[in-house]
C-alpha cells in the first residue's frame, strides 16, 4: 500500500472525530427490495428490452444470428469511416466484415473522432430502462460515444430484468477503467427547455438484438 | 466564487429578490421549465414506483444516512479501494487546497488546456478562475455551462445550469466569441458547440470532472450525465481528475440502484440519464484509450464540520435539483438570489452551514436571509428523495438568527407583546378588539352579506409590508364570542 | 364525546363566520362543540420566527386549556398542523410537557378531517344543496395533515355545487405568516399568480383553508378591486347544508 499522504490521514482522523460526534441514526442499511421493478423471473425479457429501449430513442432491429451479417452489412454501407471495437472475437470478425473498407483501427483512441460509426457489444443490457451496457474490458475506451452513431449488438440472452441485476448478478461488468450504461442518444435541453438529440455523443443508437 | 453569484458579502437577498421578481422573461423561463419539471416528476413516479414510491425513498433516505453515520469506515474503504485500482487521492481541506492539489497535478504535466465537465464543487472551489489564472485555457463542455462561460454568466440552477438564458441572449454570444452565424435555433445552436469542442477535446491535457457517488467497495466514483461530454472530456486526456465532496460516499454498487433510481427522476423525470460511467482507476494493461492518471480530490470545504453537527442529515442530499424545481419563492427569484453556488430550498440551510463550518464564523452572519426567504410551504421536503426536513432546518436557524440578533428587533417586539398578551386571556381579547376598533376607524367599510367588514389600507411598523400591496380585512360587527354566548344560551334553553 | 372548539386568534380576528360555521356544522352533525374561554394563540409565529421558547409557554398553556376535551376543532388547519406537528419537539422528550403535547396533537383536527375521519360522516348523506360555483385552495400545511387536495371532493360530494378544479393548486399562495412581511413582492407575486388561477376557473368563490392564506388572497383580490369572495370550508359547507346565508362577493351587490 502506498504511504498516505499527510492531508489523507488528516482528513480521515477528522471524519472520524465527526461522525462520534453525532448518534448513530442508521445502524443497518434497509432491505432494498422497494427498488426492483422487473422480477428476477419476469417472462419476455427481449420485448421488454426492446420496447424500453424503442421509448427513449434507440432503433431495435430483431434478427437471428444467421441475419446478423447482412443486417450489420446494411446498416454500414451507406456509411463513412467504422471502428469495431467488440470484446467477442468471432463477433468481432463479422462486424469488420461488414465494415469492409471503412474499417478503421481499434487500438487508437484519437482516430475515433475521424469515424463515423462506432460498432461495440455489450457486457450485458438491462430490459427495466432499455439500457446497454458497456466497458473497456476488452474493447477501446469510448467507441461507442465518440462517433456520431453507435451500433451495438446484443444477444437476447445478455438481457437482465432490472438495474439492480446487474449491481447483484454482474459485478464483472464494473471490474474496468471505465463502464458506461446507456440509455438512448446523447440529450440536452439546456437551451430553453427544447429537446435537442445528438450532442456531443452520438444522435443515433442502432442495436442490432440477436435472438 | 463567480461575483454575479455572490456580490459582496453578508449577502442582502432581498434586492436581489425584488428585482427578480420584476423581471418578467426570468419569471416566465424559470416559472415554466420549475412548474414542468416538478410536474413531470410526480407523473414518472407515480409511474413507475406508484405507491411504492415513499418506500422508495426511505429506503434511499436510510442508506445514505447509514454512509454519513459511517463515513470514516467509508472513506477507509474507498481510498484503499481506489488505490488498488491505481487511482492517485489527494485531501483536500479547503478550497483552495483543491485547486493547489489540481495545478501541481496540471504543472506536473505541463498542462495548458484542460476539459471539464459540470461539476457543483468545482465552482464552489473556483476552480475555473484558478486554472486560468495559471495559464491553463478551460473549456466547460456541458452545453449550459458552455454556454454561461462564453457569455461571463454563471449557473442558477443545480441540474439545468441556464434556466434563466434564452436562445437570442446565446446567439449573440456565440456570434460575439465563436464567430459563428446567427441562428437561435437550439439545435442548430448545439451543433456550433459541439463541432466548437470537438478539437478541444483531442488536444486536451487534462479532463476533470465531479462525481454523483463514490463507491467505497470498489473504489470508482459514478457520473451521470446526458450530453456525452462526460465521456469525451475524461476518456481522452491523459489525466483525469475527479473533484468530489466526501459525502458522495455510499457502501458500493450494491446500494446504488436506488439512488440511480431516484436520482433522474427526481430532476429531469427521466428514468435514468441517458448515460451512467462508471470510472475505476487508469487505463489497465492491454486496454486502449484511457487517462494513463486518475486523480481523486476529496473535498472536505466545510463538509466536515456539518457531518459533526445537527445538520449532518444535510449532507444526505444527492444533488437531483427536485427542491429548486418545487420551491414557489425559488420560482419566482430565481438562482443567482441565494447568494451563492447552491440555490433553492437546499441551498438556503446548506450554504450558511458550509460557511460556519469553514470560517469559524456563524455562517448566518454573511447570509441572514436565507433562512427567511420561505413559506415554510413544505414542498421542498415533499420533493426530496432522501427526505431532509429542510423546513426544520430553516427554523433552527430563524432561532439561530434570533439568538445573534440578526433577525429585526421590531418583530421580536411585536411577538413578544402578543405572547405576553396570549397568556392573559382577557388582555389578549382587548388587544384583538383594539385592532378591530383600529380597522373599523381608520379602514374602509363595507357591508357585505357575509356581514359587515373594514378594511385596513395602512398597518404600521412590520405590517407596512403587508399593506404596500393588500388591504387586511377585519369582521366588523359581533364578535365570535358574542355570538356563541347567545347561541350557547339558546341552545341550554333547548 | 366532550368536543372543544380552537377558535385561533386569527380566525377570531379575522374571520368570525368561519367559526360560526364550524359550530352550526358540528351541531348539525350531532356534536355540541363547547368553547374554552382562556384559549388564545397557539404560538405559530413565534415558532416561525425563531422564538421556540416563546412558542413552548403558548403551547404549555393550550395543552392545560384543552387538557379535559376529547377532540380539539379548529377550521383553521394551519393551527392544527402546527399543535400535530410541531409541539411535541418543543419539549425535551420523556419530560411531562411532552407528554401533554402528544395527547393534545392526538386530539386535534382540522374541521372536515374530523368530519371525515374521526365522526366518520359520508358527504353524500349530508344532503347539501348547490351554491354558486366555486374553487377550492388547500393551503401547504395541509400536507403534514396528510389532507392536502381533500377540501374540494368532500365538498363536491356534500352537494356544495360546482366545484372546479383550481391550476397549480400545490404551489403555495405566499402567505407564509411573516413571510408575507418580510419578502412582500415575492409573496404578493405568489398571491397573484394564486388569484390569476382562480380567475381562471370562472368561479366567484374561493375556499381556502387557513384563515391567514384567505386574509393574503381577499386582502390582495379587495386591492385590486376584484370581486371575489373568500370563505373557509366551514362556511362552504355550512351555507351547502343552509345553516349560514350565502353572501355575495366583496362589495358587491348580493
Amino acid at each position: 500500500m502506498t504511504a498516505r499522504s499527510p492531508a489523507v490521514d488528516l482528513l480521515l482522523a477528522r471524519v472520524r472525530a465527526a461522525v462520534r460526534a453525532q448518534p448513530v441514526s442508521v445502524a443497518e442499511v434497509p432491505a432494498h427490495t422497494v427498488v426492483r421493478r422487473i422480477a428476477r423471473d419476469a417472462a419476455n425479457l427481449a420485448d421488454l428490452f426492446a420496447a424500453k429501449a424503442q421509448a427513449v430513442g434507440m432503433r431495435v432491429t430483431r434478427i437471428d444470428d444467421a441475419g446478423l451479417d447482412a443486417t450489420l452489412a446494411k446498416l454500414l454501407e451507406i456509411r463513412g469511416t467504422t471502428v469495431v471495437a467488440v470484446r467477442d472475437a468471432a463477433l468481432a470478425a463479422r462486424a469488420s466484415a461488414a465494415a469492409g473498407a471503412r474499417l478503421a483501427p481499434n487500438d487508437n483512441a484519437d482516430l475515433l473522432f475521424d469515424c463515423e460509426v462506432g460498432v461495440t457489444d455489450v457486457d450485458c443490457a438491462i430490459a427495466e430502462s432499455g439500457s446497454l451496457v458497456v466497458s473497456t474490458h476488452g474493447r477501446i475506451r469510448n467507441a461507442w460515444v465518440t462517433p456520431p452513431i453507435h451500433i451495438a449488438i446484443v444477444r437476447e440472452s445478455q438481457v437482465l430484468p432490472d438495474l439492480v441485476d446487474l449491481f447483484e448478478s454482474r459485478p464483472d461488468t464494473l471490474d474496468a477503467a471505465s463502464t458506461t450504461i446507456i440509455t438512448g442518444p446523447s440529450k440536452t435541453a439546456d437551451i430553453e427547455g427544447v429537446l435537442v438529440t445528438g450532442v456531443h455523443g452520438p444522435a443515433a443508437v442502432e442495436i442490432v438484438l440477436v435472438r | 466564487m463567480n461575483p454575479l453569484i455572490a456580490p459582496q458579502l453578508p449577502f442582502d437577498m432581498k434586492p436581489r429578490a425584488r428585482e427578480a421578481v420584476r423581471d418578467l422573461k426570468l419569471q416566465q423561463f424559470v416559472g415554466n421549465a420549475t412548474h414542468l419539471k416538478d410536474s413531470q416528476r410526480g407523473g414518472i413516479f407515480d409511474r413507475d414506483f406508484g405507491l411504492e414510491y415513499d418506500d422508495l425513498r426511505t429506503v434511499a433516505r436510510d442508506t445514505k444516512q447509514y454512509a454519513l453515520d459511517h463515513l470514516d469506515e467509508l472513506l477507509e474503504r474507498f481510498i484503499a479501494n481506489a488505490e488498488a485500482s491505481g487511482a492517485h487521492i489527494h485531501a483536500a481541506a479547503t478550497g483552495r487546497d483543491a485547486c493547489a492539489i489540481a495545478l501541481d497535478i496540471a504543472r506536473a504535466h505541463h498542462a495548458t488546456s484542460c476539459v471539464k465537465s459540470k461539476s457543483m464543487v468545482t465552482e464552489e472551489i473556483g476552480l475555473l478562475p484558478a486554472f486560468e489564472a495559471a495559464g491553463i485555457k478551460t473549456l466547460e463542455t456541458d452545453l449550459g455551462e458552455f454556454i454561461l462561460q462564453i457569455d461571463g454568466d454563471a449557473p442558477s440552477h443545480i441540474v439545468t445550469p441556464m434556466i434563466h438564458k434564452d436562445r437570442v441572449a446565446t446567439a449573440k454570444s456565440f456570434v460575439r466569441e465563436l464567430g459563428s452565424r446567427y441562428t437561435e435555433d437550439p439545435e442548430e445552436l448545439t451543433k456550433i458547440a459541439r463541432e466548437h469542442m470537438r478539437g478541444l477535446y483531442r488536444a486536451a491535457d487534462i479532463g476533470v470532472s465531479g462525481a454523483n457517488f463514490l463507491l467505497a467497495d470498489e473504489g470508482s466514483a459514478v457520473i451521470c450525465t446526458n450530453e456525452g461530454n462526460f465521456d469525451l472530456s475524461v476518456g481522452g486526456p491523459p489525466v483525469h481528475i475527479v473533484f468530489v465532496g466526501i459525502e458522495k460516499l455510499i457502501r458500493g454498487a450494491r446500494d446504488l440502484a436506488p439512488f440511480l433510481k431516484l436520482l433522474a427522476r427526481s430532476g429531469t423525470a427521466q428514468p435514468l440519464t441517458i448515460y451512467t460511467s462508471f470510472v475505476r482507476g487508469p487505463r489497465r494493461a492491454g486496454e486502449h484509450g484511457g487517462p494513463k492518471e486518475v486523480h481523486f480530490v476529496l473535498v472536505d470545504a466545510g463538509r466536515v464540520g456539518v457531518l459533526a453537527s445537527e445538520k449532518r442529515d444535510l449532507l444526505r442530499c444527492i444533488r437531483c435539483g427536485a427542491c429548486l424545481n418545487a420551491c414557489p419563492v425559488y420560482r419566482k427569484v430565481g438562482g443567482h438570489s441565494y447568494g451563492s453556488v447552491y440555490a433553492g430550498p437546499i441551498g438556503a440551510v446548506l450554504t450558511p452551514e458550509l460557511e460556519r463550518a469553514q470560517s469559524g464564523s456563524n455562517g448566518l452572519t454573511n447570509y441572514p436571509d436565507l433562512p427567511r426567504a420561505s413559506s415554510l410551504c413544505g414542498a421542498c421536503y415533499e420533493a426530496c428523495p432522501v427526505k431532509i426536513d429542510i423546513p426544520k432546518f430553516l427554523l433552527h436557524d430563524r432561532a439561530r438568527l434570533r439568538e445573534r440578533g440578526l433577525s429585526p428587533a421590531s418583530e421580536e417586539s411585536v411577538l413578544r407583546v402578543w405572547r405576553w398578551l396570549a397568556e392573559r386571556p382577557a388582555l389578549f381579547r382587548l388587544a384583538i378588539g383594539a385592532a378591530r376598533l383600529h380597522a373599523r376607524m381608520l379602514g374602509q367599510r363595507e357591508a357585505t352579506q357575509d356581514g359587515d367588514r373594514a378594511w385596513l389600507t395602512r398597518a404600521p411598523g412590520p405590517g407596512a409590508g403587508w399593506t404596500a400591496t393588500r388591504d387586511l380585512g377585519f369582521a366588523a360587527g359581533e364578535t365570535f364570542r358574542e355570538w356563541f354566548a347567545k347561541h350557547d344560551n339558546a341552545r341550554g334553553a333547548r | 364525546m366532550r368536543v372543544a372548539l380552537f377558535t385561533t386568534c386569527l380566525a377570531e380576528a379575522l374571520a368570525p363566520r368561519a367559526l360560526k360555521a364550524t359550530v352550526l356544522v358540528l351541531e348539525h352533525c350531532g356534536v355540541a362543540p363547547e368553547v374554552p374561554l382562556a384559549q388564545t394563540c397557539c404560538g405559530q409565529p413565534m415558532l416561525s420566527n425563531g422564538l421556540p421558547a416563546d412558542a413552548a409557554t403558548l403551547a404549555r398553556r393550550m395543552c392545560a386549556v384543552f387538557a379535559p376535551y376529547d377532540a380539539v376543532v379548529t377550521p383553521s388547519g394551519s393551527c392544527a398542523s402546527v399543535v400535530r406537528e410541531k409541539y411535541a419537539g418543543l419539549f425535551d422528550a420523556g419530560s411531562a410537557d411532552r407528554a401533554a403535547a402528544e395527547a393534545l396533537a392526538a386530539k386535534t383536527y382540522e374541521l372536515i378531517e374530523f368530519l371525515e375521519t374521526r365522526l366518520g360522516v359520508d358527504p353524500t348523506s349530508l344532503k347539501g344543496r348547490p351554491c354558486a360555483p366555486l374553487t377550492c385552495h388547500d393551503a401547504c400545511h395541509l400536507r403534514g395533515l396528510h389532507r392536502h387536495g381533500c377540501t374540494a371532493p368532500f365538498l363536491s360530494r356534500v352537494g356544495c355545487g360546482e366545484v372546479r378544479d383550481l391550476p397549480d393548486m400545490a404551489q403555495c399562495c405566499g402567505f407564509g405568516g411573516m413571510f408575507s412581511t418580510q419578502f412582500p413582492e415575492v409573496s404578493t407575486a405568489l398571491g397573484d399568480e394564486k388569484l390569476a388561477h382562480v380567475a381562471s376557473t370562472g368561479a366567484g368563490t374561493l375556499v381556502a383553508s387557513d384563515t391567514g392564506c384567505a386574509a393574503h388572497l381577499a386582502g390582495l383580490a379587495h386591492r385590486k378591486g376584484v370581486a371575489l369572495r373568500v370563505i373557509s370550508p366551514a362556511e362552504a359547507l355550512a351555507e351547502s347544508l343552509g345553516l349560514l346565508e350565502t353572501g355575495a362577493p366583496n362589495g358587491g351587490k348580493p
